[in-house]
């Protein structure tokens, strides 16, 4: 994961080209005074008696968020929002001090190439350090250029058909994943917020990927977009720890997937290489 | 050093024993064995203890229990008891981690006032208040064609709760190690684990203890671990940075440590005396 500590327009604002899965944003805090949460109160007419005793309006510390993501230079060149999902963990009080941490978890370019959908996951911490909200939100950002970059993409472009493909190609060469599925005949679906996708897999090696395949997975192991970019693109391959502190959840035969612990180890292991080249193919002079 | 089978609560037992002086009761975790303190047995011993490492009943090189796998902490504590009696064991110190650590909590319990102190390590005395574990699951992993691919997930799992600050070769080979379970026995224990709760008599034990946590065990959260020592008088609370569930087997010169922690207990409990 690349932490980009970002100040108030220090940085260029950045185009579609620029954002990264596995990018992190985090910037000033903010804090909500009285007078804010009776103004923000006023204008949307929740003038719930809540909201007059001290607790700032969820919404408030939500509108809040792109109003930082405006000052960290990050909106220059967004056309448009296009969700938000959202949850309010725990009360945020008049005073408190919150601060914004934000993930890139997907980029996928546009078919007419002039312009992207980035995926964000935002944390609301307080000033104790406790979750107070957190959700997701997309956005359509502006190309430098209209291109075909998918193919540089494709490493971070989790749980895609084409991630998928790449990923059976460098699964099929690995002795660890073709030594730990060597007696096993069925599919491993994996599920990344809405997307989905299956590896067929017999006696050791991947013989079909896709969103469908013959007789469906035999399991399916799924968990949010933060959590496979942060496995994929963190410092090491903890997926054990993860799945232990219940990260993932599984669909289907759930003795297939522990029967498969050490080929889905091997699994995310060649993942994370294959994110890891995404980021040096990136970084390599382009000439 | 040396090793002897003894007879303990109709158990046939291996015992090992290493040095001269004040008695120190090792207690390993659980489906593990007295392995686990190799290194710091002679650590210890150095520093004129009597140290005394047992697999319990059903682990390591003892016999298994007469009536099957143990599935109570109190009864761990039970045949420790008959062992320190049978050896003649004098106000001994016990050190014991996870449900070792338990064990040892159980026996401060019981017989405090006969100890020198208790050194409680990844362990804590009432339920989990976050529970990795529940009986229910550990009930099924009991029946072996429900545990599939045990051993990856003992050693995969191992792996999780080292801490970070543990080399990545050193963390391979306890994990490797700890593969050699018996599964019956290690579900059993930690059934144990899960169903244990002696927080009723915390607050009335009568030996000094320490209790220690590493802060990257996975299975254990510090808060309960805090919350056992505020309930026993005067009890001290370590948190171990970038150590897991294993202190023993993951610091390097642990015997050192442990040496400096069981002068603690003692100088406390001549004060106190």
């Amino acid at each position: 994961m690349t932490r980009a500590e970002g100040t108030p327009r220090t940085r260029p604002a950045p185009y579609f080209e620029d954002f990264r899965v596995g990018q992190r944003y985090t910037g000033p805090a903010r804090t909500f005074s009285r007078g804010v949460v009776a103004a923000f109160a006023e204008v949307t007419g929740d003038t719930h008696p809540l909201h007059t005793d001290g607790i700032v309006l969820g919404a408030l510390v939500l509108s809040a968020f792109f109003g930082w993501h405006h000052e960290l230079g990050l909106s220059t060149h967004v056309e448009a929002a296009f969700d938000v999902q959202w949850e309010y963990r725990a009360p945020v009080h008049v005073g408190d001090t919150v601060t914004y941490e934000m993930t890139i978890t997907r980029c996928r370019r546009t078919s007419g190439r002039t312009n992207g959908v980035v995926g964000r996951h935002i944390v609301v911490r307080d000033q104790n350090g406790v979750v107070v909200q957190a959700g997701t939100s997309s956005m359509l950002v502006t190309a430098r250029m209209a291109a075909d970059d998918q193919d540089l993409r494709t490493g971070r472009a989790f749980v895609t058909e084409a991630w998928a493909a790449a990923l059976a190609e460098r699964l099929n060469q690995d002795p660890d994943f073709r030594t730990a599925t060597s007696t096993w005949d069925g599919t491993i679906g994996l599920r990344s917020g809405a997307q989905e996708i299956h590896f067929r897999v017999y006696q050791g090696r991947v013989h079909d990927t896709g969103p469908r395949t013959p007789n469906g997975p035999r399991f399916v192991l799924a968990a949010d977009d933060l959590t496979w970019t942060e496995l994929l693109t963190g410092p090491v391959n903890d997926f054990t720890k993860r799945a232990m502190k219940d990260e993932f959840r599984v669909h289907g035969d759930a003795y297939e997937y522990l029967r498969l612990t050490k080929a889905l180890i091997a699994l995310v292991g060649q993942a994370r290489v294959l994110a890891g080249e995404e980021e040096s193919m990136r970084c390599a002079p382009t000439t | 050093m040396r090793a002897d089978y003894l007879t303990v609560d109709d158990t046939t037992s291996f015992i090992l024993q290493e040095g001269e002086g004040r008695p120190v009761l090792c207690l390993h975790t659980a489906g593990q064995n007295g392995v686990q303190w190799r290194h710091t047995q002679s650590e210890l011993a150095a520093h004129g203890y009597r140290v005394v490492v047992p697999d319990l009943p059903g682990h390591g090189r003892s016999e298994p229990a007469p009536n099957g796998p143990v599935r109570d902490i109190g009864r761990y504590a039970v045949w420790c008891e008959r062992l320190i009696d049978q050896l003649g064991l004098e106000n001994p110190y016990v050190v014991g981690c996870s449900i070792g650590g338990r064990i040892g909590l159980d026996l401060a319990v019981r017989r405090g006032d006969r100890l020198a102190g208790v050194v409680a390590m990844a362990a804590h005395g009432a339920r989990d208040s976050r529970p990795l574990l529940s009986l229910r699951r550990l009930e099924r992993e009991l029946i072996d064609s429900a545990a599939p691919a045990r051993s990856d997930r003992t050693y995969h799992g191992t792996l999780a709760v080292v801490g970070d600050r543990v080399p990545a070769a050193k963390a391979e080979l306890i994990a490797r190690m700890h593969r050699r379970e018996d599964p019956e026995i290690s579900n059993s224990d930690l059934i144990g684990w899960v169903t244990h709760d002696i927080s009723h008599g915390l607050p009335s034990v009568a030996c000094p203890v320490h209790l220690v946590v590493g802060g990257d065990d996975l299975w254990v959260d510090p808060a309960d671990v805090q919350a056992t020592a505020r309930l026993i008088p005067d009890a001290r609370y370590t948190l171990l940075d970038g150590i897991g569930h294993y202190p023993m087997e993951e610091l390097d010169g642990f015997g050192e440590t442990l040496h400096g922690w069981l002068k603690d207990l003692g100088d406390r409990r001549r004060t106190a005396a």
